[in-house]
Formats: C-alpha cells, sequence, structure tokens
C-alpha cells in the first residue's frame, strides 16, 4: 500500500458521502414523481378483471391498484406493457405504469388466462 | 387448468434448471483444469437446492407481508435486490474464472468460485420456488382442481428439467474450448438478462424513473409464442424493452465478456497489495 492512511480514509469518506447524497437525491425525485400519478382501480372477481378495459391519458405514469377478491391467487401478466406481479388471495397490491403511447395494451391472469383478460386502452 | 400449471410451472423451473446445467458444464471445465478439486464433491448442489426451496418456502410463507411493504411494491423490491446479488456473483464468478489470476491459490479460487454458483443457483430456486409456491400452492389450498394443477406442476417440472440436461450435454459435447467460450457468452447473456430484469423491477416500482421504449420486435418474434418464451428463459429476450433495460442488459454482458482481462486485473491488483 503506497497511499498514506489518511489519502485512503478520504477516499472512502468521499465515497460513502457521494453514494448517500445520490440515494438521497433519487428517492426525493422519486417522491416527486409519485405525487403526480394518477390512480384507478382494477379488481379480480371470479378470475374475471373488472373493469375489463382500462382507459387512460397518453404520457401519463398510472398507478393500478388492483384487489384480488378472489380467494385464489393470480398473476397480473401483460407483454405489451412488461409487466407480472402475483396477487394473493384476498388481498391488493400496486403496478405502476407508463407514461405509454396512444394503443392497446392486453393483459391477462396467468393462472386462469381463458377468463381474466383485459386491456388498458391509451388515448 | 393441467395445461395452465404445465406452463406456469415449466417456465420457472426452466430457468432455475438453465442456469444450473450451465455451472454444471463449467464444473466440467474446472475438473479436467485441476484433477484434485473440491468441485469433484457435487455436494455444493444438493446443498444450494435445499437451501434454496427452505428459503423459497419462507418467503412463501411471508408472502403477503413483502407484498404489502414499501407500499405495496415489497415484491418487486426483494426481487430485484435477489437479482442484483445474483448479478454481483455471476460477475465474480466470472472474474474469477480465469485460472491464471493471482489473487488466491487454486484451493481458494476453486472454492470461491463454488461459492458464486451455490449462491446463484439458490437465488435462483429462491425466486422461482417462491412463485410456483405461491401459485400452484395458493390454488391447491382452496381445494380446486387439485390432481390436474399437481400433475401439470410434475409434467412442466419434468419438460424443464429435461431442457436443462440437453443443455448440458450440448455444452459438454462441444470440443473444450468451444465449450468454454459458448457457457462465457450464456454466462454473459444470463447476467446481462438479470441487470435488465432488476431495471424492469425498479421500473414497475416506480423506485426508477421512467425511460421511453428502445426498439419494438414484436412483429419479429412475439414474447407469447413458443420461441419467444424460450428466448425469454434463456437470455431475458424482450420485444419492448425500455432504453434503461437495454443499457443495463449491456452493461452485464460487457463486464462478463471482459472478465478474460481480469488476469490483468487481478495480478495489477495483486502487485499493489504485496
Amino acid at each position: 500500500m503506497s497511499e498514506p492512511a489518511a489519502t485512503t480514509k478520504l477516499r472512502n469518506t468521499g465515497i460513502i458521502l457521494s453514494v448517500i447524497i445520490l440515494l438521497v437525491a433519487v428517492s426525493f425525485i422519486a417522491q416527486l414523481a409519485r405525487a403526480e400519478t394518477l390512480e384507478i382501480e382494477l379488481r379480480i372477481r371470479d378470475h374475471l378483471f373488472f373493469p375489463d378495459t382500462l382507459v387512460i391519458p397518453a404520457n401519463q405514469k398510472v398507478r393500478i391498484r388492483i384487489f384480488n377478491e378472489d380467494p385464489t391467487p393470480e398473476e397480473f401478466e401483460s407483454f405489451e406493457l412488461n409487466r407480472e406481479k402475483i396477487i394473493a388471495g384476498n388481498s391488493q397490491t400496486v403496478i405502476f405504469i407508463g407514461p405509454l403511447k396512444e394503443g392497446e395494451y392486453f393483459f391477462f391472469g396467468e393462472f386462469f388466462p381463458k377468463t381474466a383478460q383485459g386491456v388498458v386502452i391509451v388515448e | 387448468m393441467f395445461l395452465n400449471a404445465v406452463v406456469i410451472v415449466l417456465q420457472e423451473i426452466l430457468e432455475a434448471a438453465l442456469i444450473l446445467s450451465l455451472f454444471l458444464a463449467f464444473v466440467r471445465y474446472l475438473n479436467l483444469e485441476n484433477n484434485d478439486s473440491v468441485l469433484r464433491r457435487r455436494i455444493w448442489v444438493t446443498l444450494s437446492i435445499i437451501f434454496g426451496i427452505l428459503l423459497a418456502w419462507t418467503y412463501s410463507h411471508n408472502f403477503s407481508r413483502i407484498s404489502d411493504s414499501f407500499d405495496y411494491v415489497g415484491l418487486e423490491i426483494t426481487n430485484a435486490s435477489i437479482h442484483s446479488i445474483s448479478c454481483f456473483f455471476l460477475v465474480l464468478f466470472a472474474w474469477l474464472l480465469p485460472p491464471q489470476q493471482l489473487i488466491f491459490d487454486v484451493s481458494h479460487r476453486l472454492l470461491a468460485l463454488t461459492l458464486c454458483m451455490g449462491i446463484v443457483v439458490m437465488l435462483a430456486i429462491l425466486r422461482e420456488g417462491s412463485e410456483i409456491m405461491q401459485l400452484v400452492g395458493g390454488i391447491l389450498n382452496q381445494g380446486q382442481a387439485g390432481p390436474p394443477i399437481f400433475y401439470g406442476g410434475v409434467v412442466g417440472a419434468g419438460i424443464g428439467v429435461s431442457i436443462g440436461v440437453l443443455l448440458y450435454y450440448a455444452l459438454t459435447g462441444l470440443s473444450k474450448e468451444r465449450s468454454l467460450r459458448t457457457c462465457v457468452l450464456l454466462l454473459a447473456l444470463t447476467t446481462g438478462n438479470m441487470a435488465a430484469q432488476t431495471i424492469l423491477l425498479l421500473n414497475q416500482a416506480d423506485w426508477l424513473p421512467f425511460t421511453p421504449t428502445a426498439w419494438d420486435t414484436g412483429g419479429l418474434l412475439s414474447e407469447s409464442s413458443v420461441l419467444g418464451q424460450l428466448a425469454y428463459a434463456l437470455i431475458g429476450y424482450e420485444a419492448t424493452p425500455s432504453i434503461m433495460q437495454v443499457g443495463a442488459y449491456t452493461l452485464g454482458l460487457v463486464i462478463v465478456l471482459l472478465s478474460p482481462i481480469s488476469r490483468l486485473a487481478w495480478s495489477t491488483w495483486h502487485g499493489k497489495a504485496s
């Protein structure tokens, strides 16, 4: 080790400080972004989505709050939205989507794909 | 129900099986290189599977609590953490792989490599196993369609393991040099995939800002097609990845592909340390 101990210590403190500042900044930005998010509700009942059509504005981030009212778990999945999340039976969860361009984005419940189907329409 | 269970269990098992096959192919290479090896005893495979299943059981037992944490994005945060830890150990594995690196002697190096593999396999089983337990177990508990799901799961697991075995023999059937090169490439793709998955999960949780879609290859290869699903399991294929996902994937890929230069890096470090 050719570096003096003081230099090493200074460098390490610098690294730790910048990591902390970075984390604080990122969480601050995340908080700001959260404030302007639109929220919509989606319910799962008898392996069906209610409503099965969600209309949302383009270029806007949306928080989908999903309530699974069935006793069985379900997996919200969408190839178009790149989303995948398990929701236990009789519970709720949150999935963020967007900002999206205009169009139709299909989603389904992976465990009951025949019945649990829906679409997000962005306009 | 039967077919659903086959598909779901197959998807989950496949990812873990492919990682394990890849590592076993590496082990074969490492054994060729070191005759007297700790790797000859494959106890690490058994141990990582057992610990993986135990962790998966714990995860799935606390599923609701984890899911509700962090304002209902606890699953994303937990899974992103698991993915990034896997990424770290995959990179470490790649950088310890070249035999010329000088930081450890042979037996310590093999021990470190074994540890990396064990942790990555354990975490893969934790991830995939907990999803299987949650989905299949949750439905079985309701007493709905028990037998079809159980048999579907067994068939899905059987197909997944078979594909893993086929991959292993495909990899080890090649000549030594080509086998190693293919393994490193697959390792790089796996690492890139996990890095991209981490980003995707943090996006889904709104912990990372949105970035636009980089491209759309959905017309070329649909994610819902059988080939698309296989490509997803093997190399993390996404038809519409975001720019940040592509960035993370590329970073993971490049760091692993650059691992042969670790000889230089390690020796420089070694030179400094002594």
